[in-house]
């Protein structure tokens, strides 16, 4: 018999209805998305949008990928790859948005025919 | 049956602990890869924010969903299978990973669709886009990352199928107990990861259309 402490899985696995529950949310979520993207809510549509994702992504992290089970150095991974998106994006959008040094649409160098 | 401890380890969770911050660290840098797409989307739309708007309400908003809706399952069955092999229960893990590699299969087939009623149309990445409804530049430039983005994805899938397919093989043939099971767990981290990068691309791609 092999004790306890040297399973490798944690010690207190949750119940499967947990992951049917997160499941769910993440449907929910995505029908929330989906039926907001119907609503003309103009330029915040793409903010809404990827907040939600940011959530969804959140519980998949956290519970699908036991995140929250797991040691901090893991999650430490992911905060500092997201940070690095969240900037990477929005300086880049932010580059072409203010800088005017060039027309800020090239001009097309013939239809595509 | 192998020892599953590696001799440099001094007990499993050491090694699970190593094996988890390495799979992670993979992770990330597959993040990196993805995020210079995202960086691209952003600063093209900010260059085209009407032609990028037209461009993706042209794509099937109905498939993109439908495959949302197909990925979030199927990271469900692989996060039921990783549980079920905690428990001992390795046939209905296989049975799971099966289910996942089935709904993965459907999502590509879904995507193939969608990928030639754009070719019908005359949409191809690049410079050859023959689309005369969306001329502009942007929606060139918008479907030639749609295709990248997309495409760089479809290969994470299939990569991704490959390996829950194996680890529904090994399942089966008894390789996992409770105490050792830890490639089913990254595969599924791996699997997880897939589905997070389709999280976003989908509303960026299907749903943006203001």
């Amino acid at each position: 018999m092999i004790a306890p402490t040297t399973t490798e899985g944690s010690k207190r696995h949750p119940s499967w209805l947990r992951y049917v529950v997160i499941w769910l949310c993440l449907l929910a979520l995505t029908s929330a998305s989906f039926l907001l993207s119907l609503a003309h809510l103009g330029a915040v549509d793409v903010v809404v949008a990827l907040g939600i994702a940011v959530a969804k992504s959140s519980l998949v992290l956290l519970f699908f990928m036991h995140l929250l089970e797991h040691r901090f150095s893991n999650a430490m991974i992911v905060l500092v790859s997201c940070a690095l998106v969240v900037l990477l994006v929005s300086l880049v959008a932010a580059d072409v948005a203010t800088r005017h040094t060039f027309p800020p649409a090239p001009a097309p160098l013939g239809e595509p025919d | 049956m192998r020892d599953p401890l590696a001799e440099q380890f001094e007990d499993l969770e050491k090694q699970a602990s190593a094996a988890r911050l390495g799979m992670w660290a993979f992770l990330g840098s597959e993040v990196l890869l993805f995020s210079g797409l995202f960086a691209l989307y952003a600063g093209y739309r900010t260059m085209y924010p009407a032609d990028f708007a037209s461009a993706v309400a042209h794509d099937n908003v109905a498939i993109g969903t439908t495959n949302t809706f197909i990925l979030l399952t199927s990271s469900l069955t692989v996060a039921l299978a990783v549980h079920a092999i905690r428990a001992a229960r390795a046939r209905r893990a296989a049975g799971l990973l099966l289910a996942s590699v089935a709904l993965g299969l459907l999502f590509l087939v879904l995507k193939g669709f969608e990928y030639a009623e754009h070719f019908r149309q005359g949409i191809y990445p690049g410079d050859r886009y023959r689309f005369a409804e969306l001329s502009g530049y942007g929606a060139k430039t918008f479907f030639t990352i749609y295709y990248v983005a997309t495409g760089l994805h479809a290969l994470h899938v299939t990569a991704g199928i490959s390996v829950l397919g194996y680890l529904a093989w090994a399942c089966r043939r008894g390789h996992y107990t409770p105490e050792y099971h830890m490639p089913l767990e990254l595969g599924g981290l791996y699997w997880h990861l897939v589905d997070i990068v389709w999280i976003f691309l989908w509303p960026l791609l299907y749903l943006a259309h203001a």
